[in-house]
């Protein structure tokens, strides 16, 4: 894992996110909100289609989520996509449990900015 | 196992049906079902897995089942899914969860599957 990923601060800053929602941030908070629904079903599509060694179940996965992720300002989040997304097949199962770590730890993240008061 | 989950254990025809029952297989849960499951898996690697009983499943819940059927294939045997709810239906079906698994509508033609 790349030094950056330890550091809460990259798991979420949605300074950019709440920026382009016209600083608007119930706007902001309705695009995590979306994110939290769709992004868990992407992983489990990359991990599902890792398993099945179907390279573009996991390329399109990682292709996904590393958009989505990287509007929210999930930037540590991104990159691992980007990495998996490069090479779907040589990402191993170790990393792929890690990445799924991540991804719950940004979850985590997000959660608690959504209840953070106004 | 949490209060969240719990795992009821039946030993029949020799397979062990797993029921899930509870709120989640999530990353609050994912780590015990994990650890439980590779003790039941080593004694006998055969498994149905029952989720009907079952309400939510996230992806670190789907990790564990790719974990599950690895140390079941690893041992020998096989995972076979059974009385999948609607709502968990739609994520299998998204993530094509049948390429791993076999899915059975009812427990006992899972169990006869073996």
């Amino acid at each position: 894992m790349a030094k950056s990923l330890e550091d809460p601060k990259n798991l979420l800053d949605p300074r950019d996110l709440i920026e382009n929602c016209g600083n608007k941030r119930e706007l902001a908070h309705r695009v995590l909100r979306a994110y939290l629904r769709v992004s868990p079903a992407l992983v489990s599509r990359i991990l599902t289609g890792a398993e099945a060694s179907d390279a573009d179940e996991v390329r399109i996965g990682a292709h996904t989520l590393r958009g989505s992720s990287a509007t929210i300002g999930a930037k540590a989040l991104a990159d691992l996509c980007k990495r998996i997304e490069s090479a779907p097949l040589a990402t191993s199962r170790e990393e792929l449990m890690l990445f799924n770590e991540h991804f719950d730890l940004t979850v985590g993240e997000i959660q608690r900015y959504l209840e953070e008061p106004a | 196992m949490s209060e969240k989950l719990r795992v009821d254990l039946e030993r029949k025809a020799g397979v062990n049906i797993l029921r899930l029952v509870g709120a989640a297989l999530d990353v609050s849960t994912a780590p015990e079902f994990k650890t439980d499951c590779a003790m039941i898996v080593q004694e006998n690697p055969r498994i149905v897995l029952n989720l009907q009983k079952l309400d939510f499943l996230d992806s670190s819940g789907v990790g564990a089942l790719l974990s599950l059927l690895r140390h079941a294939k690893t041992g020998g045997g096989d995972v076979r899914i059974c009385c999948v709810p609607e709502n968990i239906r739609a994520l299998f079906e998204l993530v094509r969860i049948n390429r791993l698994f076999d899915v059975f509508e009812a427990e006992d033609d899972a169990v006869r599957s073996f």
